[in-house]
């Protein structure tokens, strides 16, 4: 059994998944997932954790309400207490300015989650850019 | 009555709430993956 097809099963296995690719020339697993899930960035880094590997940068695209806490910009899951932080990403600032000036609305983020020491400390999401 | 009323309110509750935050798509880099 190869290390590609280990990470491919137990992501396949976790609920809320849809699909998975790996790409073993890139390191990258591409994870799909299902509407309604509840499943969290640093979910998926413990997993892989448990399986053996390093999870390194993580490229997330999130759907949720953009909300200003202290001057703080965040994103929202409605109905639950689960907050992901937001930050600017320097090498494409516009995407944080313009969900800045999108306080309220509920839109689509892509942007870098880089994972902690710790990998269950949620660390903040660098916003890239807001899709429409 | 008072059971309908409840299902009513709940069924209003659940159609105000805006959308979740859910992630729709993750890429992660895993390294020493071969």
């Amino acid at each position: 059994m190869t290390c590609a097809h280990v990470v491919n099963v137990a992501l396949k296995k976790t609920a809320g998944v849809d699909t998975v690719e790996v790409s073993l020339n890139k390191g990258l697993a591409t994870v799909k997932l299902k509407p309604g899930n509840t499943v969290s960035v640093p979910q998926l880094w413990e997993l892989i954790h448990q399986k053996g590997y390093t999870p390194k940068a993580t490229e997330v695209t999130v759907k949720g309400e953009l909300e200003s806490v202290s001057g703080k910009l965040q994103l929202k899951v409605t109905g639950t207490k689960d907050v992901l932080p937001l930050s600017a990403d320097a090498k494409a600032p516009a995407g944080f300015a313009e969900a800045k000036n999108r306080v309220g609305q509920t839109v689509t983020l892509q942007g870098v989650m880089l994972p902690d020491k710790n990998l269950k400390i949620v660390v903040p999401l660098q916003v890239g850019q807001v899709k429409k | 009555m008072q059971k309908r009323l409840l299902l009513l309110t709940c069924a209003a509750m659940t159609a105000a709430l805006p959308g979740r935050a859910e992630l729709l798509q993750v890429d992660l880099s895993i390294f020493g993956m071969d």
